[in-house]
């Protein structure tokens, strides 16, 4: 079965060298070293050099060749491999295979195949211009199916953020403990699941919890946000309704017909509807969390053929186990080990990036806060407050954003009414946005905009954290 | 088991089935001749176990996945080529993975009925306003801070949820103390004087009770927490890791009222109900890590990276024990936490953060600094009013609670002192009348 496919291959791969067949050196390759170091010694230094010799022994050969005989020839090919090598045969099938699977890895086309030259340059190798890209994007936005950022029910924040969150990006929430970070990713994963008539991107929400806040009093707490989101909903659509029936009213001087649902509010988006859209994965160590979050796909898969698109995945916190473990390691060894985790780390920036885009969800990932020292600092400490997880990881997040307590930011501040659950974001890096503040409560309802006697409070210019 | 000490040789040859598409090329490979099926899937098995323990010396899960597929390729070779290798990632990262649970499934199990006042997972507190602020008490599977000055009743408040647990029948405790200063004539008195005012039948009166009765209640409580006092950091470690086998074994017993089983604590009497566990409490989280840890801070010269580096990662290892536990196994953890002094370069370097007792923010700095404020769900702050620590002062017994953290509250304060019951608020009308 495996060599008649393969035979299938190398049938095709008996036109005339193209010219423009692309050769690689078998050192670029992800091949065992064994195989690199038997290939060496006879002589191969690229992939034309294999070619090559596979095709060394073919015999013109007609069309109508039987599936036996094709499977005959291929079988002559190997031997004639082998007989290079100095291997068996199937030795000599095995490196060509793996050879062919090294160049479908790197996206190249396979060996055997790669001289047919019938096939044109894909257009898609050439750039895209940014006017088609905008079209499209916009023509997207028209559909009101396809909203493309998570509203967040707090206006300062939408505004700060062109909207809410995006889609397809990478959004970090960066706060000192109590800043009200896991609030907000709450406050996100019900906004998640407003249904799209209203605005909302009507999808499930995927949160990693790695620290141990979205249990008990957490869920509580995302049940209350849910229930004053559903009351919200179900209120303005039914003030809607009403006006439009007072319309109708004073145009046609009574009823013409009276709606059968009474607020066109899905009989699903409900309190417990909601929630039964969130899918929480406790993570309780960063193996579990690594392993949990590179087979996320096959989990967002299902949900979406099961009609139940995942929009949002927030991980809270990446920080906390990578943290755990830099300093496990560093405890074992004696020395610093933050550079291994930094490439692992690197790996899991690049995965939910493809993640994001690839299905279309917003990423939200929330960081910690650490102390670094640093000698020339103003205030004498000797530290200064930084975001955890380092260099390399700020670069791959697309949007940052900053939470803390307004009144520990601006302490001169007078005080006002409600001033303590007054919390300030800061936007620090985006493509789509100017840096800028919001100013935002945490009610009981969930996260809102500030309310008018403290929205008028001046903005902070500077954060306490050095970025 | 935690997923990262999670050894590879436990982990199940399915993992290897097909891992190479052509079975016969195993022992091609390995140059050996192939005896076919099974045989060659458990060769393979075990050639990439002792690859992986002799070039690199990995055998766990966490050790594993710390490698690229490109890595992983150079030490397998030749048993695996990039695919494959890539497949066996894969499939160790699929096998490892967490099944999910809905939010509204969660919910469901630890709160049946939210929207009665039905205070399920939660341990009552004895303090109305803060019962109520938190909905019930302190939350099971989350951990929970106390943090405040010396002599502020923090073991106080920390001994009376033992009492109200046991008496309440919600569960038993395990009180892990690093400060020896765990009194159990203390947690008798409050265990008696609280069992005399909530009464086991829910009768609110002092009466003399009779001989058969009179050590019960303090007995039922007495006998449903056990103490486990230690002083080092690696002490702390190695009991949490022993903690599940004790919390397993009593859970059993509670099941099983007739099961007289091995005793904890001192008392002999066997047919005393067992209650599972469902708290668990270290008094204190700072004094074994200040006392292991010394950081030393002279402003120019910052203390040496590896000290800090080391005390952070003690810190974050313990908290994820503590949340493995509170996780699995449903309890509420209560940790009891000291307020920083001196050590004024580990509060942040904010400027505007200070260590001391900020009342006006009614926020303070616990010990340990953010690292551990990252780590808890909910704190609660206990102050003094006024300097307690002033001997003229020393009639002013009245002290402040503020919930600092919390999802599902907002920032409450009460007043509340310390009586023979254990800590007793103070409510609005008692002080202004």
């Amino acid at each position: 079965m495996q060599a008649s496919s393969r035979a299938d291959d190398i049938l095709a791969a008996n036109e005339p060298p193209h010219s423009n067949q692309i050769s690689l050196p078998l050192v670029s390759l992800p091949l065992r070293p064994s195989t690199l170091a038997s290939l060496l010694r006879c002589g191969f230094a690229s992939t034309g050099d294999v070619a090559r010799a596979l095709k060394m022994s073919d015999r013109s050969h007609s069309n109508d060749e039987t599936d036996a005989a094709t499977a005959d020839r291929f079988e002559s090919q190997l031997d004639h491999f082998a007989n290079e090598l100095g291997c068996s045969s199937s030795q000599a099938e095995d490196l060509a295979c793996e050879i062919d699977d090294a160049l479908a890895s790197v996206e190249m086309p396979r060996l055997t195949a790669s001289n047919t030259g019938t096939e044109e340059i894909a257009p898609s190798v050439f750039g895209t211009t940014a006017a088609s890209i905008l079209k499209s994007k916009r023509s997207a936005g028209n559909q009101s199916v396809t909203t493309r950022q998570i509203v967040s029910f707090c206006m300062p924040l939408d505004h700060l953020l062109g909207g809410g969150v995006p889609l397809s990006e990478l959004t970090e929430i960066v706060g000192l403990p109590g800043s009200g970070k896991t609030q907000l990713a709450m406050q996100l994963c019900v906004d998640a699941r407003l249904p799209a008539k209203h605005g909302g991107v009507e999808g499930c929400a995927v949160v990693i919890d790695s620290e141990g806040s979205w249990g008990g009093a957490g869920i509580e707490r995302l049940w209350d946000m849910a229930t004053a989101l559903v009351e919200h909903v179900r209120g303005s659509a039914r003030r809607r309704a009403e006006a439009k029936r007072a319309r109708e009213m004073a145009e046609f001087g009574s009823f013409v017909e009276s709606r059968t649902e009474e607020s066109g509010v899905p009989a699903w988006f409900t309190p417990e509807g909601i929630l039964e859209g969130i899918h929480i994965f406790r993570v309780h160590d960063e193996a579990a969390q690594t392993c949990t979050l590179y087979s996320l796909p096959q989990f967002l898969i299902e949900q979406e053929e099961n009609g139940r698109p995942v929009k949002l995945l927030v991980v809270d916190s990446l920080a906390f186990h990578y943290r755990v473990a830099s300093s496990a390691n560093s405890k074992d060894t004696g020395r610093k080990t933050s550079l291994p985790n930094t490439n692992n780390l690197t790996r899991m920036a690049t995965f939910l990036l493809e993640l994001a885009s690839e299905f279309e969800l917003a990423v939200v990932a929330m960081n910690h806060v650490t102390t670094k020292m640093d000698k020339d600092d103003a205030t004498g400490s000797g530290t200064k407050l930084v975001p955890s997880l380092g260099e390399s990881w700020a670069h791959s997040v697309t949007s940052r954003l900053m939470i803390d307590h307004y009144r520990r930011v601006n302490a001169d501040a007078l005080y006002t009414e409600g001033m303590e659950e007054l919390r300030v974001c800061t936007l620090v890096k985006s493509p789509h946005k100017p840096p800028g503040t919001a100013l935002f409560t945490i009610t009981d309802k969930g996260i809102r905009g500030a309310p008018s006697q403290l929205s008028e409070l001046p903005h902070p210019k500077k954060t306490r954290l050095d970025i | 088991m935690s997923t990262n000490d999670r050894l590879l040789s436990s982990l199940p040859a399915s993992l290897f089935q097909d891992l190479i598409a052509q079975p016969r090329l195993i022992a091609i490979r390995a140059k050996e001749t192939s005896n076919g099926g099974e045989d060659d899937i458990e060769k393979l098995r075990q050639q990439i176990l002792r690859k992986l323990k002799n070039v690199d010396t990995i055998a766990t899960v966490r050790d594993f996945l710390k490698l690229s597929p490109t890595t992983l390729l150079h030490i397998l070779d030749p048993c695996l080529t990039y695919v494959e290798c890539k497949r066996l990632i894969n499939r160790i990262h699929q096998f490892c993975a967490i099944p999910s649970v809905t939010a509204l499934k969660i919910m469901q199990q630890t709160n049946p009925g939210i929207n009665a006042a039905s205070f399920h997972g939660k341990l009552s507190t004895g303090l109305p306003t803060l019962d109520r602020q938190l909905h019930g008490g302190f939350p099971i599977c989350s951990i929970t801070e106390i943090v405040g000055r010396a002599g502020v009743g923090k073991t106080h408040l920390s001994q009376q949820l033992c009492v109200l647990a046991a008496i309440s029948g919600q569960g038993g405790s395990i009180y892990i103390d690093t400060e020896k200063k765990m009194s159990v004539l203390r947690l008798k008195e409050i265990a008696l004087e609280r069992s005399n005012v909530l009464g086991v039948d829910g009768k609110r009166k002092r009466a003399a009770i009779n001989s058969a009765n009179e050590r019960s209640p303090a007995e039922k409580v007495l006998e449903n927490v056990t103490v486990h006092s230690l002083l080092s950091t690696r002490e702390l470690l190695e009991t949490l890791d022993q903690l599940e086998k004790e919390i397993n074994h009593r859970n059993l017993e509670a099941e099983e009222p007739k099961h007289s089983g091995e005793i904890y604590g001192s008392l002999n009497n066997s047919c005393i109900q067992r209650l599972p566990v469902r708290l668990l409490i270290i008094d204190s989280i700072a004094a074994p890590i200040r006392r292991d840890y010394v950081m030393t801070s002279v402003p120019s010269n910052s203390p040496s990276p590896n000290a800090a580096i080391q005390r952070a990662a003690t810190i974050f290892e313990i908290a994820r024990k503590l949340k493995k536990l509170a996780d699995d196994y449903h309890l509420a953890v209560v940790v009891v936490n000291q307020v920083g002094t001196g050590t004024s370069s580990r509060g942040g370097g904010s400027g505007q953060r200070n260590d001391t007792l900020d009342t006006t923010d009614g926020e303070f700095t616990g010990s340990l600094g953010t690292a551990w404020q990252y780590c808890i769900s909910t704190r609660i702050a206990l102050e003094h009013e006024g300097d307690a620590h002033r001997l003229h002062q020393v009639q002013n017994q009245t002290r402040k609670a503020v919930i600092t953290k919390s999802l599902v509250s907002k920032k409450v304060d009460f007043k509340y002192e310390l009586t023979m019951q254990g800590v007793r608020e103070l409510f609005r009308e008692t002080q202004t009348g």
